[in-house]
């Protein structure tokens, strides 16, 4: 376990927006402050417990912590704002456009192709964006 | 190979020919189509693609399965998660992951299938 019974909430959340800056960029920290005005808990939590626990944990490494992120994202379906910044962090901790396109084709598989069509959309939003298109 | 050559190959390595045998003995005439279409596509069109090592291809697989609430393939996939080189202690972090993006009890769910398949095979 990485936390230490001493730890405090401000201290897990200031652990949580080091490695959300450092994985999600500009875009994770956009979200926290789009929570500001409405539900700031919520935004702390996410900062918290996803990023400054579970994501920082070292029994993965970042890449395959971002596959995972992308294939539950995938499935669960409705999700794509979510799917937007993690394409974007998947990029940003060393996966390929391949890698992240074959993850969606393989995801169609177990999720049916309408999610893994979305999915790749979104994907190809953020390529474009990046200017990483055509995929290959 | 044709894709469906190569689709059993990979479904029987993935998979174990257990497993494998026991799908094949229990086909019938009204599933045989059904068995036939996940050789060629899930196994010979997809798991046999370069592009991601099949240790990626199970973590995809195993946080598909765990966010739409499969636990009967989860059980099938924890055991092929671990042929493909996944350790234990991997499975549990894909696992908590989950936690955060398909909610505790989907997490609660998944990791008691888990456990009991990784106890069943003494890895845990």
């Amino acid at each position: 376990m990485n936390t230490a019974p001493a730890e405090t909430r401000q201290d897990r959340f200031d652990r949580g927006l080091e490695v959300l800056t450092r994985v999600d960029g500009e875009g994770g920290q956009k979200v926290i402050d789009s929570l500001a005005d409405i539900s700031p808990e919520l935004g702390h939590q996410v900062v918290a417990w996803a990023f400054g626990d579970i994501y920082d944990r070292p029994g993965l490494a970042p890449r395959d912590r971002q596959l995972v992120t992308l294939g539950m994202l995938t499935a669960l379906g409705g999700c794509e704002p979510q799917l937007d910044v993690h394409i974007n962090a998947a990029l940003n901790v060393g996966l390929t456009p391949e890698e992240i396109v074959e993850a969606l084709l393989h995801s169609a598989v177990y999720c049916g192709m309408p999610k893994a069509l979305n999915a790749t959309f979104v994907a190809k939003k953020v390529f474009g964006e990046r200017g990483l298109l055509p995929v290959g | 190979m044709s894709s469906y050559d190569e689709g059993e190959k990979v479904r029987r390595e993935v998979l174990g020919d257990a497993h494998v045998d026991r799908a094949a003995a229990a086909t019938t005439g009204f599933t045989a189509d059904f068995q036939d279409l996940i050789t060629r596509y899930a196994w010979g069109e997809i798991w046999t693609r370069p592009g991601l090592d099949r240790r990626t291809r199970s973590c995809i697989t195993l946080t598909a399965l765990v966010a739409r609430g499969h636990l009967e393939e989860l059980a099938l996939h924890v055991r092929a998660a671990l042929r493909n080189g996944l350790t234990a202690d991997e499975i549990k972090e894909v696992l908590l992951q989950t936690a955060v993006y398909c909610g505790v009890p989907a997490a609660n769910s998944a990791f008691a299938v888990a456990q009991r398949v990784l106890a069943e095979d003494g890895d845990v």
